[in-house]
């Protein structure tokens, strides 16, 4: 089997699912491009894949690279925002709802329940980030 | 150069290479081969992981593209990413005289 295959076989052994053909598509095109450069420069086919696969360095070390990404706290912090926005959405649309309902309400108390969700959503963000 | 040392200022010059343009991974290799004098062959494999998660976080946007008939991903600075890249190289110049200032007596008595 050539060098390449071989290493795209190994890699995809490693490598999660989430974004795998991505991944291959984009080592595939690199390790060609690489082999292609030196085979132009006269080196046998061979050993410019061989040369290609080596200098992209080991799949295993390349698959846990990538497959670390996921829990990423970049990822964890946009997505804790994200959940942030949804909670502050979703008091806003309490205190108008609550503010519509009515004269008897007072608002004190739904001052009391908006603190009461912000915090709540913000002591779940901080789970999310510290996983 | 250490690896490790290296690893650790990749996304600042990863982000500083696409600054002056979009390129695929491979030309980012050899544009960072370039500009290091040689200093970075790194193993080529490292920057994709990084370069995905700096997609991941918003700095860079990428499509494929096709370039003479080869299929590439090209990657690109997004607006926080280019101003990513400013903050990192203003850290980097604080860090780089405080270290200077740091070794300056012995690298001193280096050049007598």
């Amino acid at each position: 089997m050539n060098p390449i295959a071989e290493y795209l076989a190994e890699l995809s052994r490693q490598l999660r699912r989430s974004k795998r053909r991505r991944i291959l598509a984009e080592v595939r095109a690199h390790l060609l491009e690489a082999a292609a450069a030196d085979a132009s420069r006269g080196v046998d086919a061979d050993r410019a894949a061989q040369s290609a696969v080596e200098r992209f360095g080991p799949p295993a070390r390349v698959a846990s690279q990538f497959n670390a990404l996921r829990r990423h706290p970049r990822a964890l912090l946009q997505r804790a925002a994200a959940v942030m926005l949804a909670g502050a959405a979703m008091a806003t649309l309490g205190t108008a709802t609550v503010w519509a309902i009515g004269p008897g309400s007072t608002p004190g108390k739904v001052h009391a329940h908006q603190v009461h969700a912000h915090h709540h959503v913000h002591a779940r963000a901080i789970g999310a980030d510290g996983r | 150069m250490a690896s490790t040392e290296l690893q650790g200022h990749l996304d600042g010059m990863l982000l500083a290479i696409l600054e002056a343009g979009p390129l695929h991974g491979y030309a980012i290799v050899e544009e960072m081969c370039r500009r290091s004098d040689g200093e970075f062959d790194l193993a080529e494999g490292t920057i994709y992981p990084a370069l995905h998660r700096l997609e991941a976080a918003g700095l860079l946007s990428s499509s494929w593209e096709v370039v003479s008939g080869r299929r590439r991903r090209v990657y690109a600075l997004s607006h926080s990413g280019a101003a990513a890249v400013s903050e990192r190289v203003a850290s980097w110049q604080a860090f780089r005289s405080a270290v200077d200032a740091v070794f300056a007596p012995i690298a001193s008595q280096a050049q007598l």
